[in-house]
C-alpha cells in the first residue's frame, strides 16, 4: 500500500503534481485569474522542507486558491469547485480520489464521515452521490491523546463494504487500514469509538469536527493579524481590525463599518477581530 | 493531564470567557457581525454569564451553546501556541474565542 509520509518523496512529489493540477483550474477555471498565481505556489511549495509540502498538501486546493487570488468563497464558488473535481475524477478516475462505491446503501455518509475523522482524514464529501475521501486528507493531528500517526491514503471501497459494525469487523478494517503503528490500546480506544453507536458518541464527533474547523480559522486568523499588525499600529492606534479568514482581507473600522466590511463575505467566513495595538498590548497576544 | 491540571485549565477558560469583551481578539462568523453591534454585545454577555455546558462533552468548559435573539450559537475556545498553531488545553497557551451559528 502507498503510504504518504514526509520521507516518501517519490509519492509526494506525484500528489504534489496532482495538486498543482487542480489548484491551477481552480485559480484559472472558477476565479478567472492568471495561472502564475498557482505556479509560483507551486515553485514555492517545490523549495520547501518535505514536511511543510505535505502539511501544505493538506489544505484544501480551493482555500489556497482563494488565499492566493483574494477571492471569498460562497455558495456559487463552492459549487463550480464540487463539479470542476467531479471533471477531474472523470479524467483521472485513479489519482485524486477514492471512490466508496455503493457504501451510502450500507453505512450512513455521517458514520463514514465520523470513521474517517477517528483515521486522521478530512471529513468525506458527497458530490452527484458518490461518496469522495480527498486524497490528499492525511492528517498528522492525533485524536485526542494519542501520538501520532501516518495513514494509509488509500481507502479502497472493500474495505468499507460489508462493514457491519461488530469488534471483528471494525478490527479487521483497522488492521487494513493502519500501519501497525497503534499499540493495542490505541485500537482500543479507537474501538470502543467505533463500536458505539449512541447519539453521544455522533454528538463527539460532530463537536470534534467543528472545533478542528474552528481552530484552524482561529491559527489563520491570528497569523494574519501578526502579519499586519506593527504597520497597523503605526498607522491606526486606538482602532479595531476586521480581517477576513477566508480572504485575508483587512479593513480598520470604527463602530458600524464592521457590520459594512461583514456584509461583503460570505456568510460561513470567519472576521477576526481584534484592537489595533501593538504586540504586547493586545490581551494574550 | 492530571486532574489538577484539568481543573486548572477549566478555571482559566472559566476565566478567560467571564472577562471576555470586545476589546478582545475574537473571532465571528461574518453572518453574526452583520447583524450589527447590539447583537454582539448581546451574545458575548450571554456567553459571559453562561453557567450550563451541555454539549461541552470534555468537561474544559471551552465549548457552548447560546440562544439570542432566536438564534443558536455556538462558541468554542481555540488554543494556540506561540507560534498560532493549534495547540492541546494548557495554561500556557493561547486562547480565541470563535462564535459561529449552530448547525
Amino acid at each position: 500500500m502507498a503510504i504518504i509520509d514526509d520521507t516518501n518523496y517519490d509519492l509526494l512529489s506525484t500528489i504534489g503534481r496532482d495538486y498543482a493540477r487542480i489548484l491551477r483550474a481552480v485559480v484559472t477555471q472558477i476565479f478567472d485569474e492568471n495561472a502564475e498565481l498557482a505556479d509560483s505556489f507551486e515553485r514555492s511549495l517545490e523549495d520547501s522542507p518535505a514536511r511543510e509540502r505535505l502539511l501544505a498538501l493538506h489544505e484544501s486546493p480551493l482555500e489556497i486558491a482563494a488565499a492566493l487570488t483574494g477571492r471569498a468563497i460562497n455558495d456559487r464558488i463552492r459549487a463550480q469547485y464540487e463539479r470542476l473535481l467531479a471533471d477531474a475524477r472523470s479524467e483521472h478516475p485513479s489519482e485524486e480520489f477514492e471512490v466508496l462505491k455503493d457504501v451510502h446503501d450500507q453505512l450512513p455518509v455521517e458514520f463514514i464521515g465520523y470513521l474517517l475523522y477517528l483515521l486522521g482524514y478530512q471529513p468525506v464529501q458527497e458530490i452527484s452521490g458518490n461518496i469522495f475521501v480527498w486524497k490528499l486528507g492525511v492528517s498528522f493531528l492525533p485524536v485526542e491523546s494519542m501520538r501520532p500517526i501516518v495513514l494509509t491514503p488509500k481507502f479502497p471501497a472493500h474495505h468499507l463494504e460489508g462493514i457491519k459494525i461488530n469488534k471483528k469487523a471494525v478490527s479487521e478494517f483497522l488492521n487494513h487500514v493502519f500501519m501497525r503503528r497503534l499499540s493495542d490500546s490505541d485500537v482500543e480506544f479507537l474501538l470502543k469509538h467505533l463500536l458505539s453507536t449512541s447519539d453521544e458518541t455522533w454528538r463527539r464527533g460532530r463537536i470534534a469536527r467543528i472545533r478542528r474547523e474552528r481552530t484552524i480559522a482561529a491559527e489563520r486568523g491570528v497569523k494574519l493579524y501578526e502579519l499586519s499588525r506593527s504597520k497597523m499600529a503605526r498607522r491606526d492606534p486606538g482602532e479595531q481590525v476586521a480581517i477576513s479568514v477566508a480572504t485575508g482581507r483587512y479593513v480598520t473600522v470604527r463602530g458600524h463599518e464592521v457590520e459594512e466590511f461583514a456584509r461583503g463575505l460570505a456568510s460561513e467566513d470567519f472576521v477576526f477581530i481584534a484592537p489595533v495595538a501593538p504586540p504586547q498590548q493586545s490581551r494574550g497576544y | 493531564m492530571s486532574p489538577k491540571d484539568f481543573d486548572r485549565i477549566r478555571r482559566e477558560n472559566d476565566r478567560f470567557r467571564q472577562s471576555l469583551n470586545d476589546a478582545d481578539v475574537i473571532l465571528w462568523q461574518a453572518d453574526l457581525v452583520r447583524r450589527g453591534s447590539d447583537f454582539r454585545d448581546a451574545v458575548l454577555r450571554t456567553i459571559r454569564e453562561q453557567s450550563n455546558f451541555e454539549g461541552d462533552v470534555v468537561g474544559l468548559h471551552d465549548w457552548g451553546t447560546v440562544v439570542v435573539d432566536n438564534q443558536s450559537i455556538e462558541w468554542t475556545l481555540a488554543y494556540l501556541d506561540r507560534n498560532a498553531e493549534a495547540a492541546p488545553p494548557d495554561l500556557a497557551n493561547r486562547r480565541v474565542m470563535v462564535i459561529a451559528s449552530s448547525r
